[in-house]
């Protein structure tokens, strides 16, 4: 099974609720209320997703877990790597030593570096998954922005709305 | 947040953190203890000088934040080592991206297209947001 994080630019309405959701379910404590907290005391509470505007749409942007990703390739520790065959890729936060050779070689800039100098980045909610939940930020999402496919399934959507796009158009 | 260092807290312990993760990045043992008492100096031989890249990974890990890196006007500069770099600046928005010493290094590395290394990730992901906007989906 290969997931993937599917994004509808039309249906996003700039709520912010995935980044807050991120940034809930990365806390130590999982809860908002604490995070919230603790945030005000200056931990380091830090989401994996960025909403951008463009004009007047928003794009959320979190990493893509390319097929052949180049962080994986130049990291020299190990600390990003692919999980199984067709997994999302994960950082194991321990082995980072912070050369960002990552963040300089990756095309959609994700790869970001907390004060310590450690990697971090979206890991698809492995541990969500493991328990047959959806990522935090797709759960969140009221308006089906985001939305969880596995990738066949993604393929031919992708092929269906642009056959659909090049009909109407 | 961890509260900030003062400087009689950033001194070496000669724990050698730095010189485990500077082997991993260039494959060179770029730092060496000259002697206890004494401040770090580097390499183990001045003519294995030019291998460093300036990535900044001898500071991340350093615990103590002996060992500082110092972005300024286009340079920078490792106080410790002595030493400097000139920084690849951001086509887009001229924020220092990383030193050429480090692009030059994963050019090596990896084959990619050239504008990956002239943009910040900021605006590489603001790059492919506007593409993303432009499909409509992804």
């Amino acid at each position: 099974m290969r997931g993937t994080i599917h994004v509808d630019v039309l249906r996003c309405v700039k709520c912010k609720r995935c980044v807050i959701a991120c940034a809930t379910e990365y806390s130590k404590s999982n809860t908002l209320l604490e995070a919230f907290e603790k945030a005000q005391n200056g931990d380091e509470i830090k989401p994996r997703i960025t909403i951008g505007l463009i004009g007047e749409l928003g794009v959320p942007i979190q990493c893509r877990h390319c097929e052949n990703p180049q962080c994986v390739a130049v990291c020299p520790t190990g600390a990003l790597k692919r999980l199984g065959k067709e997994g999302p890729v994960v950082v194991t936060q321990k082995l980072c030593i912070g050369c960002k050779h990552c963040q300089v070689v990756c095309h959609f800039g994700v790869p970001q570096f907390t004060e310590s100098g450690k990697v971090y980045k979206c890991d698809l909610c492995i541990e969500r998954l493991d328990k047959d939940f959806l990522p935090a930020c797709v759960e969140a999402c009221p308006t089906g922005a985001l939305e969880f496919v596995i990738y066949e399934d993604k393929l031919r959507k992708v092929k269906v709305t642009t056959t659909i796009d090049r009909v109407t158009t | 947040m961890a509260k900030a260092k003062t400087k009689e807290e950033k001194i070496c312990k000669y724990c050698q953190i730095c010189v485990r993760a500077c082997e991993k990045v260039t494959g060179y043992k770029l730092i060496e203890v000259v002697s206890k008492g004494e401040p770090k100096k580097f390499g183990p031989a001045a003519n294995h000088r030019e291998f460093c890249i300036g990535c900044g990974a001898c500071a991340a890990v350093c615990p103590t934040e002996y060992i500082e890196i110092v972005d300024r006007d286009g340079k920078r500069y490792i106080e410790v080592f002595n030493i400097d770099f000139d920084l690849a600046l951001c086509k887009e928005c001229g924020k220092p991206i990383t030193t050429t010493k480090h692009i030059e290094h994963l050019k090596k590395k990896i084959n990619l297209p050239d504008y990956i290394f002239e943009l910040c990730d900021e605006c590489k992901r603001k790059f492919y947001m506007e593409r993303i906007a432009v499909l409509g989906h992804m």
